[in-house]
């Protein structure tokens, strides 16, 4: 498996920078479902994070069981410098695609 | 209310999830549904969390196999797994490339499916499931017994109880209680709440320890546990916010300081289990204080059965008792003997056999929706049969036919139970919403673990039974045979099949459509008894006076002549009256009496129920009365003045006048002269008889509560404040007793005779809707059966019509085909009706299973529906172009 982030994961982890010190799941999904209008599952956002977090792209740490969960851990996440790093390199290769073609005529909206 | 999210989905959402993120994700949507529930209410919180979980499982699924497979698929086991895997898969891709088919199947399952699974989390948790006390199954309900009286269950007096306690050996603890309104007053708005008197053993009876603070006990110095409070959860959180420090404090009942003590945890009621009301304080009190009559049977008991000792014991025991104490006490105790009825018992009562019949029925419409859907899966097979004979031809394995078969129809019953499942949660949150208010425990009913597993049980069953005789073909089709019949459609053992798939959804359709015709006309039979008052204009207001603030009787009876007065005096009020338990209330007193000059010895001495009422009361409730009501003069403390009823008249001065006949009441305390005879009233409910009753001035009435009722030309309920007025003018801290959901203080008449129904309307609404489901599907299922008769058959009519057959013969042939089947299904329907008629006359008011005129009346109506669902496919038969498929040929 390669070691870009995909889109979504690319998502993630621009949510997780958004969000700060205060990311996990529900702020992670509503962030992107609120700004990017995607539409995601938590399970399908806690498999990717679970990815990421298996290359070094994000790293984790448990809250105290919280009683509003049912006595469940709050899990929060931040971006590894790696996965900075990574997020950087995929802007950069898109841009560099995208590069003079702002204004291509195939690529007029219709 | 705010709560955790359904456990179920909890349960099947962690049995999915991967590991890693199960706790996260699951946390996740546990707050994410709290905060839901808090903005836009618990359906909206339950819709988002549904779909969460169905959003969750496809990414977790995925992710579970492909890491798993790998590894397992290079043993054995993992190959089988494999093969498995795609047959499912096949399965599934062959049912979605026929959308309209896979529709048609789980959503008839799934409303089958659904249905059953409400009625069995309602008949789980009325019926199957143990009381949620300590050793339930130990604790019984002691009452005393009158057969020749036709007591009701449960009464007993102080003396007697406390002469089984001290002799007899099988129970552990026993104590008195009794239930009752009383008013909170202090800190806060005053109110009534729903109270337990209770001797203190009661706590050791049912075995519960406190949720705060503790429990009194029988052990305690009596003293000091009488002036204690024990509170509800339900209380304890409504008025005192749930905190933990209100522990020592006071609360004042019935205008006396009680220090709480504790606090029940939530769902403990014990006692308003039985009187079917959530019970707010239990109050220990010293029975042996309120009274040494022994033939004062007014209180109830609980015991808790020693560890060993079974309910036979204890009622061979007490019967012994019981007896011995007749013979000491003969003129309190002649005729009574001693009763044991397991607590469970005495909640669930009369409406097991309900519980059961409904579960029949639906279970009636899962057969039927099986049968239709088997009828779809049949034909789906036999239309690929020439496909599998080709497989087998070309060396398929025929376990891999057989199992692909039944694979599908597997998966369509767990699909349609995964629908189901979720119908079923709106169901039963529509059936609490409805509560009747005579169905036990309804309150805790709930799609759980074990409703899952109920569910996935019946769909793993239906699903096999559906594939099984489509799996049977296949497994030993010959290539030939097969590809032969397939040209001239589906061979005579399949149509065989077909027709009774068609037959027994006829019969059930017909049996839960006529059952139901038998519910609605005893329902609208019971709802046309007459009560025997006119209850239509009428107002009613409902007081309890406490003890502590008005002990005094003159006192009394001067607030209930002060409101009356008051009431009279109101703008649009023909007349004003008051009785101290209304009709339907559910509350009566009876005693015993004498009629002055005929001596009776103690076990055929007379019994009525005793009302207090005042002046106007016939006259406001429309009650005829012979001789004439009571007058302001007779309101005095020794009443020389009664009316009794007809039913007492007819009973107890048979063949002679009993107006200006003298009897004794209240042990001889009072004697008075019948001054007139009032019309029989349906006091209890309207399905059981009018019982013998004596109605005396309410100055001589010693029940503390008082129900008054207004009658006015105009809508009554527009005097409700005018009312409530007139009673605060009197005495501003009065609460009135607030009823229903609602809390409403003043009550129509009307709306309390139309309450008492509310058992039968329900019963009848499910039977109706049942019924209703099951004509849909066989109406739906006979019009197929035709249609694809008609396709299977286009060669052969149109053959006929060339060789000279007409549309009209070809309209008869197919109306004949159809009229067999219904024929028979309409027999088979009856028999059912007639062979489930003991349990649903049990339900049926002054009506027989057998009443020929409402069975017909069923079967009539099925007839007119089918009716054009049949005429539809056959005179498409009529159109057959013969020159079309002569051409085909």
């Amino acid at each position: 498996m390669s070691d870009e982030p995909n889109e979504v994961e690319q998502l993630i982890l621009l949510a997780l920078v958004r969000l700060g010190g205060d990311a996990y799941g529900v702020p992670v999904r509503s962030e992107i479902v609120g700004r990017a209008g995607r539409s995601i599952s938590l399970a399908a956002v806690y498999a990717a994070l679970d990815r990421m977090e298996q290359r070094g792209h994000v790293e984790s740490w448990f809250s105290d069981p919280l009683p509003e969960r049912g006595g469940r851990a709050r899990k929060h996440f931040r971006v590894t410098p790696s996965g900075a790093r990574a997020l950087r390199e995929a802007r950069e290769v898109m841009l560099r695609m995208w590069d003079g073609l702002e204004r291509h005529p195939d690529l007029e909206a219709s | 209310m705010r709560g955790p999210p359904p456990r179920v989905l909890e349960w099947i959402l962690g049995r999915v999830l991967h590991a890693s993120s199960r706790e996260s994700v699951l946390g996740d949507l546990h707050e994410e549904y709290v905060r839901i529930e808090g903005d836009r209410g618990r359906s909206a919180a339950l819709m988002w969390y549904a779909g969460q979980a169905l959003a969750s499982l496809r990414p977790s699924v995925r992710r579970r196999f492909s890491r798993g497979f790998p590894r397992v698929a290079r043993t054995r086991r993992g190959m089988v797994v494999d093969s498995l895997l795609m047959g499912v898969m096949q399965a599934w891709r062959s049912l979605w490339r026929r959308p309209a088919y896979t529709v048609a199947a789980v959503t008839t399952l799934a409303l089958a499916i659904g249905a059953n699974a409400a009625t069995f989390g309602v008949v789980d948790a009325i019926l199957l499931r143990p009381l949620s006390y300590p050793d339930a199954e130990r604790i019984v309900s002691l009452g005393e017994t009158h057969p020749a009286r036709q007591s009701d269950w449960g009464w007993l007096s102080i003396p007697n109880l406390a002469d089984w306690r001290a002799e007899a050996a099988s129970f552990e603890a026993a104590a008195l209680f009794r239930g009752g309104s009383m008013a909170v007053t202090g800190d806060g708005d005053p109110e009534y709440v729903v109270g337990m008197r209770v001797e203190p053993a009661f706590f050791e009876v049912f075995g519960t320890a406190a949720h705060v603070g503790r429990t009194v006990s029988g052990s305690e110095a009596g003293d000091e546990s009488y002036s204690t409070v024990v509170l509800s959860h339900g209380l304890w959180t409504r008025r005192h916010g749930g905190s933990p420090d209100i522990v020592g404090t006071m609360l004042i009942l019935d205008g006396s300081a009680h220090t709480i003590v504790g606090v029940m945890p939530r769902g403990f009621n014990a006692g308003g289990d039985w009187i079917g009301a959530p019970v707010d304080v239990w109050v220990p009190v010293d029975f042996a204080a309120m009274g040494e009559s022994r033939s004062d049977r007014s209180y109830n008991a609980a015991a808790r059965l020693r560890p060993g000792a079974t309910v036979s014991d204890a009622r061979a025991e007490l019967s012994l008792i019981a007896s011995r104490l007749s013979a000491i006490h003969p003129d309190e105790n002649d005729g009574w003997s001693s009763g044991v009825m397991p607590w469970k018992e005495l909640i669930v009562g009369d409406t097991r056999s309900t519980l059961l019949l409904v579960w029949a029925a639906m279970a009636l419409v899962l057969l039927a929706a099986c049968a239709n859907v088997g009828n779809l899966v049949l034909n789906r097979a036999l239309a690929r049969e020439s496909d599998a004979a080709v497989r087998r031809a070309l060396g398929a394995r025929s376990g891999r036919l057989v199992g692909g078969v039944l694979l599908e129809s597997v998966l369509l019953a767990l699909a349609g139970a995964a629908l189901g499942f979720l119908l079923a949660f709106a169901l039963l949150s529509a059936v609490r919403a409805l509560d009747p208010g005579d169905l036990p425990r309804l309150a805790t009913a709930a799609v759980d673990v074990r409703g899952a597993g109920f569910t996935v049980l019946v769909a793993v069953a239906v699903g096999v039974s559906l594939g099984l005789y489509p799996a049977w073909r296949a497994s030993r089709a010959g290539v030939q045979d097969t590809l032969r019949s397939a040209r001239s459609g589906a061979s005579r053992n399949a149509r065989r099949v077909r027709d009774g798939m068609t037959v027994v959804q006829l019969a059930i359709a017909v049996a839960l459509l006529a059952g139901s015709a038998l519910a609605m006309h005893g329902f609208l039979r019971l709802r046309s008894v007459p009560p025997g008052f006119q209850s239509a204009d009428v107002l009613t207001a409902t007081v309890v006076l406490s003890w502590n603030r008005v002990p005094e009787r003159a006192d009394r009876a001067a607030f209930t002549r002060a409101v009356l007065d008051r009431l009279r005096a109101l703008p649009g009020v023909e007349s004003a009256a008051m009785i101290n338990s209304l009709p339907f209330s559910g509350s009566s007193m009876q005693q015993t009496f004498l009629v002055a000059g005929r001596p009776a010895s103690p076990q055929d001495e007379p019994f009525a129920g005793i009302r207090g009422i005042s002046p106007d009361y016939a006259r406001t409730m429309r009650i005829p009365v012979r001789g004439r009501e009571l007058r302001d003069a007779d309101l005095v403390v020794n009443p020389s003045a009664v009316l009794v009823n007809e039913t007492l008249a007819n009973r107890y001065f048979a063949g002679r006048d009993p107006l200006g006949e003298r009897i004794v009441l209240f042990g001889g305390e009072v004697e008075a002269e019948i001054i007139g005879v009032i019309g029989d009233v349906h006091h209890f409910s309207l399905d059981r008889a009018a019982v013998p009753e004596i109605y005396v001035p309410y100055t001589a009435d010693f029940l503390s509560s008082k129900t008054f009722l207004v009658r006015s030309g105009r809508d009554p309920a527009s005097l409700g404040d005018a009312v409530r007025t007139a009673i605060h003018d009197v005495d501003a801290d009065q609460p009135l007793r607030a009823r229903g959901p609602e809390r409403a203080e003043t009550v129509p008449l009307n709306r309390i005779v139309s309450d008492s129904l509310g058992g039968q309307r329900f019963r009848t609404l499910v039977l109706t809707l049942l019924a209703g489901l099951a004509v849909v599907l066989s109406v739906v299922g006979l019009s197929a059966v035709i249609a694809i008769t008609v396709t299977e058959r286009t060669r052969e009519i149109g053959l006929r019509m060339a060789l000279g057959a007409d549309r009209r013969a070809v309209l008869r042939w197919m109306l004949r085909r159809t009229a067999g089947l219904t024929t028979i299904g309409l027999i088979a329907g009856m028999a059912i009706v007639l062979a489930g008629g003991r349990a649903l006359e049990a339900m049926l008011f002054d009506l027989t299973a057998r009443d020929p005129g409402t069975l017909l009346l069923g079967a009539a109506a099925f007839l007119l529906i089918a009716a054009p669902a049949v005429l539809a496919p056959s005179l498409r038969a009529t159109r057959i172009d013969p020159g079309r498929v002569l051409r085909d040929e």
